[in-house]
């Protein structure tokens, strides 16, 4: 579980990222919002982040605010960690999007059960599989500047090993794909992670939504599809 | 061993290297905060004295509270309301508190080297 702990306070940071380390989180740490964002801005895979709220030039509410007002960012749970202990800053924080609020000073015990309630929400991630390359890109970079973390798989083979070493929420697959098809990976999903929905995805009359639903699929898309249907979709399985 | 120290330790999960680091940091950065809300008086600059205030809060707050960890939240507060002469007036008790408290970690460090 990758978290970025934004801290100005290098006494809180040295700390939290101590406490942390030791308990298998692997923390990323930077000392103002500012270089936070700059850092997300690079993409790289973050489950959690913790956040002080009192730090110079941007504070935790309008980084959070910032967070979220980003598509790609908007889904990564923040855990506010301040001294500012009034009951209208927790509520603050959390209106604004907080997952939870940590009052300083900080507690091993007490730091560790938030972050392992709040890793325990995050939502695993969306396997895309398909044969084709063009297919899985764009799926792919449609969900990942929705904030999904992704996985592709080239087929359906792939598909199953990534299951196999991943937490993961949702699958969307291909019907044609080279050795195994969208069919046959469905029904080794359904036998072993009957609960992993699977969307399947075939261009226009090929397969109905009947067909595909009759043989275990929890939903349809056809093909070529709008991405803001996808996404619709998508997000209705999450919640 | 202190007060201080026990509550320090229990927030750090029992862990004694990481209490000597953090008393190693804090006393590097605590003459620090003085300069900068002894500045932040002079000059009558609220954001920064109660920055500087709430950082050093935050450290005293690992050491469990007291009259230390009170009078630097009173600075904070003070800050918000522009009270400069008043806050002034604070960081004069806090100095001596805030050596005190630096000695007592001296001496807890030597203690962990015994």
């Amino acid at each position: 579980m990758n978290v970025l702990v934004v801290e100005d306070d290098v006494f809180t940071l040295k700390l939290v990222v101590s406490i942390l380390s030791k308990n298998a989180f692997s923390v990323e740490a930077q000392a103002t919002a500012k270089a936070a964002l700059s850092y997300l801005e690079k993409g790289l895979a973050i489950d959690i982040i913790l956040s002080d709220i009192m730090m110079p030039s941007m504070d935790g509410f309008t980084f959070l605010k910032q967070l979220k007002a980003t598509r790609r960012l908007r889904r990564i749970p923040v855990l506010l960690c301040s001294a500012l202990r009034d009951r209208e800053m927790v509520v603050k924080g959390l209106e604004a999007g907080a997952i939870d609020y940590l009052v300083k000073p900080v507690k091993e015990r007490v730091l560790l059960s938030k972050m392992e309630k709040i890793a325990g929400k995050v939502p695993g991630a969306v396997i895309v599989a398909g044969g084709e390359c063009v297919f899985v890109d764009l799926l792919t970079n449609t969900l990942k500047r929705d904030g999904y973390r992704v996985l592709a798989a080239g087929s359906g083979q792939q598909a199953l090993d990534l299951i196999k070493s991943h937490k993961v929420a949702l699958i969307v697959s291909d019907v044609r794909m080279p050795g195994m098809d969208g069919f046959e990976l469905l029904a080794s999903v359904k036998e072993s992670n009957a609960r992993t929905p699977v969307i399947l995805m075939s261009g226009r009359g090929e397969f109905s939504r009947d067909d595909v639903v009759a043989a275990g699929a929890d939903d349809f898309i056809p093909k070529p599809f709008h991405n803001t249907q996808v996404l619709n979709r998508i997000e209705a399985h999450f919640k | 061993m202190d007060r201080e120290y026990t509550v320090l330790m229990d927030g750090a999960g029992g862990d004694h290297n990481l209490v000597a680091e953090l008393i190693i940091i804090f006393r590097n950065q605590y003459p620090d905060l003085i300069t900068r809300m002894d500045t932040a008086i002079d000059n009558r600059q609220a954001d920064e004295l109660r920055l500087a205030a709430h950082t050093l809060k935050g450290m005293l707050a690992h050491f469990g509270p007291g009259t230390t960890l009170y009078l630097t939240k009173t600075i904070e507060n003070l800050a918000v309301l522009a009270e400069f002469a008043e806050a002034g007036l604070i960081l004069q008790k806090l100095i001596p508190r805030l050596k005190r408290l630096d000695e007592q970690m001296a001496s807890w460090q030597e203690a962990s080297l015994k």
